[in-house]
C-alpha cells in the first residue's frame, strides 16, 4: 500500500515536471517565432534601404535622357520619401511593392532610350539595382518563412493558447512580390 | 491504455462512456497523426531540393574539371582556408530543374553552410553545365571583399568568355585565384607562390604522367585541417560540447563523408549568404 503511494507520488511529480516543461517551453516558442520574424523583418528593411539610397542617383541618371518622363519620376520620388513615414511593417511592404512597381515601369521606359542603357553609369547602376533586388528577394523569402511559422502556431490547438498567454494574437502580415517587379528586363551587357 | 479503459468500463460503468471514451482517443490519435502530416508537409515543403553532399572545395558533379585543375583548385582553397578561414567552394551540376540559378545558389550556398558560422565568409561558384548558367555567390561575410561589380567584372571578363570557349578548367581557375586574391587582401595576406609552384609543379608532373607520389607538403597541407577537425571534434565530445550544440556544424562533415578518412572532407562550416553576387548565362 506504501509502495504504491509512493509510485503514486513519483509518477505525479514527473507528470508536474512534464507539464511544467511542456508548458514554459511553448511560450517560449511563442517569443522566439515572434522575435525570429521581426530580425528577419529588420533584415528586409535594411535590404530595402539599400535599394532606396540607389534611387535618387538612378532617377537623376535617366532624367538626364528621358525628361519628360516627369510623372513617373515624381511617383518614384515620392514613395521614396513615404517609405520614412511609414509606420506599419503592412505599410512598409504595401510602399515598398509600389515601389517595386514604378522601379519596373522605370526599366521599361529606359528600354527606349539605346544610349541611356549603353551608358556606362546607368550600367552601374543597374548591376547595383539587381544586387539590391535579388538582395530584397533572399530575404523577402526567409521573412515569410518566419512569418508562415509564426502564423501557423498561434493558430494551432496549444500555440493559440500561449499565444494569448503572451499577447502575440496577430498574426504577421506575408510580403508578396508585386506582380509587375517579378518582370524587370534583364538587359546583356 | 485504451485496452485498460475498456476493461475498467466493462465492470460498471455505462457502456456509453467507452465508447465516448475511445472515439476522444481515435479523434485524438487521428489529430496527432494529421499534424505529424503537416509538419512532414511543411519540412518537406521548405526544403523541396535534394542536394548532393560536399565532396570538397571544389564538387565537379558534372564533371567538366580536370584533375590537374581541381587540384590546383582544391590547393588556392586551401590556402584561403588556412590563412583567413575563408571556405571557396565551386559546384559544376548538370541542370537547376528550372529554378532560377541565383536562387539555386542561395539554397546550395545555405545547405552546405560555406564559410565559418557568424562570419559567413564563403564563396560559391555555382555552374549549371546543361543550362548554360553560372553564379558567383559570396556570403554575407566577403560582400565586401567580392562585391556585386567584382562578382560581376570576374563574370563578365573571366568565366562567360571562357565557358564560351570550352575552357572551363582555366576559367575557374582563374576565377578562383581571382577571388581568392581578393579575400586574401582584405585579411593583409596574398597567396604564397612557393606553395602554388609546388603544386604546379606537381601538376605539371602528374599530367606528364610522371611519378604518382605526392610531395610531402601536399600530403602535410591536405591532411592537417582533417586531422585538425578530428582532435578538435575529440576534444569537444570529451567536453560534452557536439551533444549540446550538434547539428550545424558537423552537418555533412565527418559523418557524412563516404570515403572515410582518406578522401573525406570535414564539411564546410555553416556559413550564410544573402542575394548578392553576380552571374548569368554564357
Amino acid at each position: 500500500m506504501k509502495s504504491a503511494g509512493v509510485i503514486g507520488l513519483i509518477v505525479i511529480v514527473i507528470a508536474a515536471i512534464v507539464f511544467v516543461g511542456w508548458y514554459v517551453n511553448g511560450l517560449n516558442k511563442v517569443v522566439r517565432l515572434h522575435e525570429t520574424v521581426n530580425e528577419r523583418w529588420a533584415q528586409v528593411e535594411t535590404m530595402i534601404q539599400r535599394r532606396n539610397d540607389l534611387i535618387p542617383n538612378l532617377v537623376n541618371t535617366v532624367k538626364g535622357y528621358a525628361g519628360h518622363e516627369r510623372e513617373l519620376f515624381e511617383e518614384i520620388t515620392k514613395l521614396r520619401s513615404q517609405w520614412a513615414n511609414a509606420q506599419t511593417i503592412q505599410q512598409k511592404i504595401e510602399n515598398a511593392r509600389a515601389l517595386d512597381a514604378a522601379l519596373a515601369r522605370l526599366m521599361v521606359v529606359v528600354e527606349n532610350y539605346p544610349e541611356l542603357k549603353a551608358s556606362e553609369n546607368f550600367q552601374t547602376l543597374q548591376a547595383q539595382l539587381e544586387g539590391s533586388e535579388n538582395r530584397i528577394a533572399v530575404e523577402r523569402r526567409r521573412y515569410n518563412e518566419a512569418v508562415r511559422a509564426f502564423n501557423t502556431y498561434i493558430r494551432e490547438v496549444f500555440g493559440k493558447f500561449f499565444a494569448k498567454r503572451r499577447g502575440l494574437t496577430e498574426s504577421a502580415p506575408y510580403f508578396e512580390a508585386a506582380p509587375e517587379a517579378e518582370k524587370v528586363p534583364a538587359v546583356e551587357f | 491504455m485504451c485496452l485498460g479503459v475498456t476493461l475498467n468500463s466493462s465492470k460498471g460503468l455505462p457502456r456509453k462512456a467507452t465508447s465516448c471514451k475511445s472515439e476522444s482517443m481515435a479523434a485524438g490519435v487521428a489529430r496527432c497523426l494529421l499534424l505529424l502530416a503537416i509538419v512532414v508537409a511543411v519540412a518537406s515543403g521548405s526544403s523541396a531540393q535534394r542536394f548532393p553532399r560536399p565532396v570538397g572545395y571544389v564538387n565537379d558533379f558534372a564533371g567538366i574539371i580536370s584533375p590537374q585543375a581541381e587540384q590546383l583548385i582544391e590547393s588556392i582553397a586551401l590556402q584561403v582556408k588556412g590563412k583567413t578561414g575563408a571556405e571557396i567552394a565551386v559546384a559544376t551540376i548538370e541542370s537547376t530543374g528550372g529554378i532560377d540559378i541565383e536562387q539555386y545558389a542561395v539554397d546550395l550556398f545555405m545547405n552546405w553552410g560555406i564559410g565559418e558560422r557568424g562570419k559567413d565568409n564563403g564563396v560559391l561558384i555555382l555552374v549549371a553545365f546543361k543550362d548554360r548558367k553560372l553564379w558567383i555567390k559570396p556570403g554575407y561575410g566577403v560582400e565586401g571583399a567580392v562585391p556585386d561589380a567584382r562578382a560581376f567584372q570576374i563574370y563578365r571578363d573571366i568565366l562567360r568568355p571562357g565557358f564560351r570557349a570550352g575552357r572551363y578548367d582555366e576559367a575557374l581557375t582563374r576565377a578562383v585565384t581571382k577571388i581568392a586574391n581578393l579575400i586574401l587582401a582584405e585579411a593583409g595576406e596574398q597567396l604564397s607562390l612557393s606553395d602554388s609552384t609546388v603544386f604546379k609543379q606537381m601538376v605539371e608532373r602528374r599530367s606528364r604522367g610522371g611519378r604518382q607520389r605526392l610531395p610531402a607538403v601536399f600530403i602535410l597541407l591536405f591532411f592537417f585541417p582533417f586531422l585538425f577537425i578530428v582532435i578538435i571534434r575529440l576534444l569537444a565530445m570529451r567536453s560534452g560540447y557536439v551533444g549540446r550544440h550538434g547539428g550545424g556544424f558537423w552537418i555533412g562533415g565527418i559523418g557524412g563523408s563516404s570515403g572515410g578518412f582518406g578522401g573525406g572532407f570535414g564539411g564546410f562550416g555553416g556559413g550564410s549568404c544573402g542575394g548578392g553576387g553576380a552571374g548569368g548565362g554564357w
